[in-house]
């Protein structure tokens, strides 16, 4: 597996588990982009991931993306999160996309907001999708510009989001 | 002594009562030097954004140097507050309780303005009075009309983003300082900061409600924040950052006067711990500051010297000031230094801060802009005031991140439960948008058992003794929480929103009121402790901020006010240091 097509299956995987498109995961061009990053501190010792893991999370990806779009949720939840290994890795890889965290202790499940973990990089934190999914901006890291806040956000999401929230939606 | 130097004036601490204090001497004409235990204010705030981003835990101490990187000038951190029973203490405080005193500061030059809010409320007519008007608490040994002049004064010196027509409640006044027929207007440095979305959403729902025998309405808040450039800074940016951290410096914080002082002259030495002071037994006065200085964060003191001025002034903030007078303690003064009446350290005050969250029928778009544009003013003060404790109610523009810790706590839970993919990204997205919270400050009787003495067990890593507190809330303290809960539910109701709010019965943070539960928040707004009056039996200080023991010797800070209202403290710090200050130069160093 060439590292190019190892990348593209992490974005894939990754655009599956978290609801944002693959371009909008690692749209061309960054300039810092931070999928590479995230591949990479899996590698690292202190991410605790297991190689072979790892690959057959990818693997099972793979497999998946060749069915059809609206198949691949049911076969993500059904082949990959309900996996022992692969499932709490995949979980692991949500949590830092949304929030730009690896998590400490992932393999045993237990993971809370309060539980020890590292922030991947300060560029990964102003990436956090969760900032994307509140339809504001990473805290301490604004480019908009002053009384933006009296109004609205002006796009209510991109095109791949929900939009707006839902009649009758609750938490 | 390690100092030759002449000094008209020495003082202890370089955050806004320092630093503006330091401003003022130097401007006019006297030679200062200031002395603090921590670092110098950086070149640029690079460093201290870089720790924030990486910071697991965006508390408002994590862009500062840790108490691992820092252990020569430590300070109680928000993490450590859960493990306040851990003997030995696992945080900088030694905590007796029996609730946790729940507020910290920072120890960096510039203090702890790095991370206020930027509130800038006047305290109320009635709060200087509340002994005589309500029966409860210490009227100030002067009125609101008395300090009018010195709010106008510091919202002008720190920038303050208002406008007057709005902020005149509860029977506060505004004239002009500079014309004694207080005919001329008033008008604040900057036009107020834009309400957030959600405010107006609030206001809209809330309808006409009347509460408490009050009418409750939603205000914009006075902010020392840039609504326009003013003072060479840029306008707010809306980082929802204030807390921890601007990182723009759109917020004024002390470092701005710190360079102004300097400019005109003050001398700053940082890295230099003030442990105690000298008195001269024949005299009375201060005859020296005690210090160590250290080269390295966590390396020895390098240095050991006692510094002597004409005039001393003591503003580390209520907590380290009357460690120090503590520890300043002899064979002649068995009690420490300015403390006949044997109040230092004593009636130790917060906000304790009642959070109450809830979740929006519609979008009311949250964590956006400044942390706060908007409060409920309606409560701070009533005739309700006989029966229980007023409070603000700040509206907060952060969703769900302080009471729930969002948007890490839902997204951990959510994962956890199963949720992946688009349904996750739209459950989020439904409750983030919809996440908003009140956060209630009441204000807190003075007790003079809650104090601080120095730990005759604990030292830090200079061998100085760490601050031992002990703390606890008075009934009629708790009634007002327990009010604020209350009016917070109803509000709730009014608006449709549905109710989040729940203690966690696990918390170390959590008390009751007539079997109710609740958690204990601190407003990180400590006070009293060297409390001024008329009394020299009662008080610390008198109405200048002189400790009545020593006349050499002033008081600066939040430690003197003998009740503390509902306002966020700084900007009467501010407006209390400025009065003092120009007395010192108008009628003790002339």
């Amino acid at each position: 597996m060439s590292s190019n097509s190892e990348l593209d299956n992490f974005v894939g995987l990754s655009a599956l588990l978290t609801g944002f498109a693959a371009s909008t995961l690692n749209p061309p061009l960054s300039p810092q982009p931070v999928a590479v990053e995230y591949l990479a501190f899996m590698r690292k010792p202190e991410a605790d991931v297991d190689p072979a893991t790892l690959e057959r999370l990818l693997a099972t990806y793979q497999a998946i993306a060749l069915l059809p779009p609206a198949e691949q949720p049911a076969q993500v939840q059904a082949q990959v999160l309900t996996d022992p290994q692969i499932g709490p890795l995949a979980r692991n890889i949500i949590r830092m996309w949304y929030l730009s965290i690896w998590y400490d202790g992932y393999q045993s499940g237990g993971v809370s907001g309060f539980s020890p973990g590292t922030v991947v990089s300060s560029n990964a934190y102003t990436k956090g999708l969760a900032w994307d999914v509140m339809q504001a901006h990473p805290m301490g890291y604004s480019e908009m510009h002053y009384g933006y806040w009296a109004d609205p956000p002006e796009a209510p999401d991109d095109s791949t989001g929900p939009g707006a929230v839902e009649e009758g939606s609750t938490a | 002594m390690s100092e030759q130097k002449k000094y008209d004036v020495v003082i202890v601490g370089a955050g806004i009562s320092g630093g503006l204090a330091a401003y003022k001497l130097a401007q006019a004409g006297k030679r200062v030097l200031v002395l603090d235990g921590g670092p110098g204010v950086p070149p640029n705030r690079g460093d201290y954004m870089e720790r924030f981003y990486l910071a697991m835990a965006k508390t408002p101490e994590s862009p500062y140097p840790t108490n691992s990187e820092l252990p020569n000038d430590p300070r109680p951190v928000v993490l450590e507050i859960g493990s306040w029973q851990a003997r030995p203490p696992t945080g900088y405080l030694v905590q007796n309780g029996p609730l946790p005193f729940s507020s910290t500061y920072e120890r960096v030059g510039g203090g702890t303005t790095w991370h206020w809010m930027g509130t800038s409320l006047r305290l109320l007519p009635n709060d200087f009075r509340i002994q005589s008007a309500y029966g409860h608490g210490v009227d100030w040994p002067y009125g609101y009309d008395e300090l009018q002049d010195w709010y106008c004064r510091a919202e002008w010196e720190i920038g303050i983003a208002a406008d007057v027509e709005h902020q005149q409640y509860h029977g506060l006044k505004f004239w002009n300082p500079d014309d004694p027929a207080r005919q001329q207007p008033y008008e604040y440095p900057m036009p107020e900061i834009l309400q957030a979305y959600q405010d107006k959403v609030i206001a809209r729902r809330l309808g006409d409600i009347t509460l408490e025998g009050q009418s409750v309405s939603v205000s914009p808040t006075p902010q020392a924040r840039n609504s326009i450039p003013f003072d060479e800074r840029r306008v707010c940016a809306g980082n929802t950052n204030c807390i921890p951290i601007c990182p723009i410096q759109a917020k004024y914080d002390a470092s701005i006067h710190i360079g102004k002082a300097q400019n005109a002259g003050a001398e700053f030495w940082f890295q230099t711990v003030v442990y105690s002071l000298d008195v001269d037994a024949q005299s009375g006065r201060i005859s020296g500051v005690n210090y160590k200085k250290y080269e390295t964060p966590n390396g020895p003191a390098t240095e050991t010297g006692t510094v002597s001025a004409a005039i001393y002034i003591m503003a580390a903030h209520a907590i380290e000031t009357p460690k120090i007078l503590l520890n300043s303690a002899t064979n002649e003064l068995p009690d420490g230094v300015a403390n006949s009446s044997g109040q230092v350290g004593r009636n130790l005050m917060d906000h304790p801060t009642q959070l109450s969250w809830a979740l929006m029928p519609e979008p009311v778009w949250p964590y956006r802009g400044p942390l706060s544009t908007s409060g409920i003013e309606s409560l701070r003060d009533g005739d309700f005031r006989s029966e229980h404790a007023p409070f603000r109610m700040e509206i907060g523009n952060e969703g769900w991140n302080w009471a729930m810790n969002d948007p890490w706590g839902s997204v951990n839970a959510l994962v956890a439960g199963g949720e992946f993919g688009a349904g996750l990204r739209r459950t989020l997205n439904g409750l983030f948008i919809r996440q908003f919270r009140f956060g209630s400050l009441v204000e807190q009787m003075p007790l003079s058992t809650n104090r601080i003495v120095p730990s005759k067990e604990y030292t830090d890593n200079l061998g100085i003794p760490r601050p031992e507190i002990t703390y606890d809330l008075d009934p009629y303290t708790r009634a007002g929480y327990a009010a604020a809960r209350k009016v917070a539910a109803q509000l709730f109701a009014q608006m449709g929103a549905t109710d989040f709010t729940s203690p966690n019965m696990s918390s170390a943070s959590l008390f009751f009121y007539e079997d109710e539960p609740y958690i204990l928040n601190g407003a990180g707004h400590v006070m009293g402790t060297y409390r001024m009056g008329t009394d020299p039996k009662r008080f610390v200080c008198d109405a200048n901020q002189q400790a009545f023991d020593h006349s050499n010797l002033f008081l600066l800070g939040s430690g003197v006010f003998p009740s503390v209202g509902t306002a966020n403290p700084t900007l009467t710090i501010a407006a209390t240091t400025l009065k003092a200050v120009d007395n010192i130069i108008k009628s003790v160093l002339k």
